[in-house]
């Protein structure tokens, strides 16, 4: 009988994936896909491109755990991943409909589709709904840090932008929900 | 208000002064006493910019800076950057939350996938009567077997494991090496001495490898947590 | 008699090799090999027909052909003719209970005897296990 590991800590399931465990991989990857497909689901505006992207990043995090020198960080480190694969997605969607600027496309049934928003009424549906409202280059880039956990140099990167531009635009982004959240209260 | 020694001006030198009617005297101790209402004052070149304030709220506030502790509309920038930290962390584990659990299939497809790319490492060879038959087991067979040799001891779970030594021949000696994390409350040693033998035991019985020595390392304790989450 | 160099009859023997090995005790499942077409091809001489290794992936000891190619299963069991020898290579997983090397010896020595009843140039058997839980 296989010893359970659904308890086990991050960098033990990681560990052993790293070493070639398939089921410790699974349960990691179980664990952490209502997170990675919520995220992926942000950037890419859309479920089934969310879906897409996160199963290539599964592919790829099985590949890449080897060189994962610490383990314990493996969660941030998968979102890193499906970021990548996210944004290789909207690039590769962005070629073939021709579209000059990388902006984020809406469609509805994505995390803050205007129902949800108006369905709750306390202060998390505030935040939704200030999220909703920003440029959506204030929003791609809050989301890359707050939700995906990103460094200033992997955002830059991704967005192909400085790191100076990252810094401002998460500031306007910070001044803008702080102060409706604040007038919210 | 603009003369009060007490207050670093947020807006930058020759700009136009705080309304005093806009920006009450604030306790930096009850920061929610700000009206709601009015605009938190911040400008991204002033002295104190969000930017600023975001990298101390992310720095734990440390080290400690005197100037932004000591100016109240700082603190209430903080604060409020600090609900707004915290609202978010709920916001984002809602989303996960709300994730409906993965098609049994998706996450087949994506398994399927991982077979392909098995970390078979090296070929270790296996003693043959026949010459027209070449045999040989995976060292990504024999760690599998290493992993379910410490799991079977009660109050183990295996973390890492490897062979080291050559393995060109099938009674090539060979150390093994296994770290472990144990159940809080066994007997440690216990624990590590039972890993040693079941780890010798499957080895002898399912490959030909000299086994010189199992050396155990308890890397990590950990708590049994029926919740799921070591 | 058909050609023994028929690249279906191979196909056909490939198959059923994997049959074979899939049905002996303590064989949990029957691989390909990969990369098993570009390893016979850079080793052996005088190569004529190369069938089976498959796509990748495994399958049960109950069916031993892997994906379809062209509507065909293709074999997990790769079988390479040359002029002066035959070669068949699988990897095989071990089940729980059964020794490793010994499943391994009974599996080369089943699908030795299996080839040489065909006629086909002198046969060796290369048998892998990548599982053994």
């Amino acid at each position: 009988m296989a010893v359970d590991l659904s308890g086990a800590a991050d960098g033990v399931l990681a560990t052993r994936a790293a070493e070639g465990d398939e089921r410790a991989f699974e349960v990691l990857l179980r664990r952490h896909l209502g997170l990675m497909t919520a995220y992926a689901t942000r950037l890419t505006r859309s479920r089934a491109d969310a879906s897409d992207a996160v199963q290539e990043a599964s592919v790829v995090i099985w590949r890449e755990l080897p060189r994962l020198q610490t383990p314990d960080a493996v969660r941030g480190w998968m979102m890193t991943i499906v970021s990548r694969k996210a944004y290789d997605l909207i690039r590769s969607r962005r070629v073939a409909d021709d579209v000059d600027e990388l902006e984020v496309p809406s469609q509805s049934g994505a995390v803050d589709d205007p129902e949800r928003v108006a369905a709750s009424t306390d202060a998390m549906g505030a935040l939704r709904g200030a999220l909703a409202r920003l440029p959506a280059s204030q929003r791609e880039v809050w989301t890359l840090r707050e939700v995906g956990g990103e460094s200033y140099a992997d955002i830059a990167e991704r967005t192909g932008t400085s790191v100076t531009a990252v810094r401002g635009l998460l500031a306007r982004a910070r001044e803008t929900l702080t102060r409706e959240m604040e007038a919210w209260r | 208000m603009s003369d009060d020694p007490t207050r670093t001006p947020l807006t930058p030198a020759g700009a136009a002064p705080s309304d005093p009617a806009v920006d009450p005297p604030l306790d930096p101790l009850d920061p929610a006493g700000v009206d709601p209402a009015a605009e938190l004052e911040v400008v991204d070149d002033g002295p104190i910019s969000m930017e600023r304030l975001s990298d101390y709220l992310d720095a734990g506030r440390e080290p400690y800076d005197p100037e932004i502790e000591s100016d109240p509309s700082a603190l209430a920038q903080l604060a409020a950057l600090a609900r707004l930290r915290s609202m978010t962390a709920g916001l984002v584990a809602e989303d996960a939350a709300a994730e409906p659990a993965p098609d049994p299939s998706w996450i087949a497809g994506v398994m399927s996938r991982v077979r392909l790319e098995s970390r078979t490492g090296r070929e270790i060879p296996l003693s043959s009567p026949d010459p027209r038959s070449t045999l040989h087991v995976t060292e990504g067979a024999v760690r599998s077997l290493i992993r379910e040799a410490g799991d079977s001891v009660p109050g183990a779970v295996v973390i890492s494991c490897g062979i080291v030594g050559d393995v060109d021949r099938p009674d090539a000696v060979v150390g093994v090496e296994v770290a472990i994390s144990a159940l809080f409350g066994t007997t440690v040693p216990d624990v590590a001495d039972a890993v040693r033998e079941a780890v010798a035991a499957h080895l002898a019985a399912q490959t030909e490898l000299v086994v010189e020595a199992v050396d155990v390392t308890v890397r990590d304790v950990h708590l049994l947590d029926t919740d799921g989450g070591l | 008699m058909a050609d023994p160099l028929d690249d279906d009859r191979l196909s056909l023997l490939a198959a059923e090799l994997g049959a074979l090995a899939a049905a002996c005790p303590g064989v949990q499942r029957v691989q390909a090999r990969p990369g098993f077409g570009s390893l016979v091809r850079q080793a052996v001489e005088g190569l004529g027909a190369v069938v089976g290794g498959g796509p990748g992936g495994g399958a049960d000891a109950s069916s031993s052909a892997a994906a379809l190619e062209g509507g065909r299963p293709v074999p997990l069991v790769g079988v390479a003719v040359a002029e002066a020898e035959t070669r068949v290579t699988l990897d095989i997983a071990v089940g729980e209970g059964a020794q490793g090397p010994a499943v391994a010896r009974e599996v080369a020595a089943r699908l030795l005897e299996r080839v040489a009843a065909e006629p086909l140039p002198p046969a060796s058997v290369d048998v892998r296990i990548v599982g053994l839980t």
